[in-house]
């Protein structure tokens, strides 16, 4: 749940992933497994994006509909 | 003709599901209507900082726990359902143990509403230098998260319902079921790595 403080607490991309790992973690047999393989795959990715921090808002489906210096609407 | 306690299964995991549903519609709807809302590290500088009430963060978040943590709890509900079945105990127990369950959850949406009130505060232009770093060190913190014993413990605890709830003496009756949901959260929450 962590990395929703990262990629963002709405991001559903994320959300529906880590629902996934969570229900395989538990369920599955080969759940352990699971939460290593996520395990490693995650030090990757916060190597990765700590090295190139361009990665980040490409992780964080941050596409988003802001110009860079646009006007604000609400 | 399926037994009653395949029955139970059946309407369990049915029941959980449909909740589960539920919750993922309302939760797909706040996320579209949040797209520009800052709410990870990763957003800031993407999207504009904006502030959200208590009570809409936690309407929010339960919804949200309730749509990823019902379809993974089957298991773990019929395992109680089974034993507390035995000594006569109705449903209320049952309910009583997913409420239990989502007190934890909701406690523990308390540091991601602190973010979220901290991302708020935050001036809007592009993200300091500092921003990529700490993401990245969250997200590897989260990876090794996954090799500590707690994970492994927690892990094993929601792996194996029925040996769970048999070898822990919640005692009986509602408050029993209550105590039962509470302790079982707390191990789900700390295997999906707070």
């Amino acid at each position: 749940m962590t990395i929703l403080l990262v990629v963002g607490v709405m991001n559903l991309v994320w959300m529906i992933a880590l629902a996934a790992v969570f229900f395989l973690e538990k369920n599955w047999r080969g759940g352990v497994v699971v939460s290593r393989i996520v395990g490693i795959g995650l030090v990757i990715i916060g190597v990765a994006v700590a090295l190139r921090p361009d990665i980040l808002p490409a992780l964080s489906g941050a596409a988003g509909s802001m110009p860079a210096a646009g006007p604000m609407k609400m | 003709m399926l037994s009653v306690e395949r029955r139970i299964a059946w309407a369990t995991c049915g029941l959980l599901i449909v909740w589960a549903a539920l919750a993922w519609v309302l939760t797909v709807r706040s996320a579209t209507a949040m797209t520009d809302m800052v709410m990870g590290l990763g957003q800031i500088g993407t999207r504009i900082p904006m502030a959200l009430g208590a009570a809409v963060f936690i309407g929010m978040w339960l919804t949200m726990m309730v749509a990823m943590m019902f379809p993974t709890m089957g298991p773990m509900v019929i395992a109680h359902r089974m034993v507390t079945r035995k000594r006569g105990e109705s449903w209320t127990s049952t309910m009583t143990f997913v409420g239990g369950y989502l007190v934890v959850w909701t406690a523990a949406g308390v540091l991601p509403f602190a973010a979220v009130v901290a991302f708020a505060k935050l001036p809007s232009g592009p993200a300091g230098p500092w921003i990529a770093p700490l993401a990245g060190a969250v997200l590897m913190l989260a990876g090794f998260y996954q090799f500590t014993p707690l994970k492994t413990i927690c892990l094993r605890a929601c792996r194996t319902p029925i040996g769970f709830i048999l070898s822990h003496d919640f005692r009986t009756g509602v408050p029993g079921a209550f105590r039962a949901g509470l302790c079982t959260a707390r191990f789900a929450w700390a295997a999906a790595g707070p």
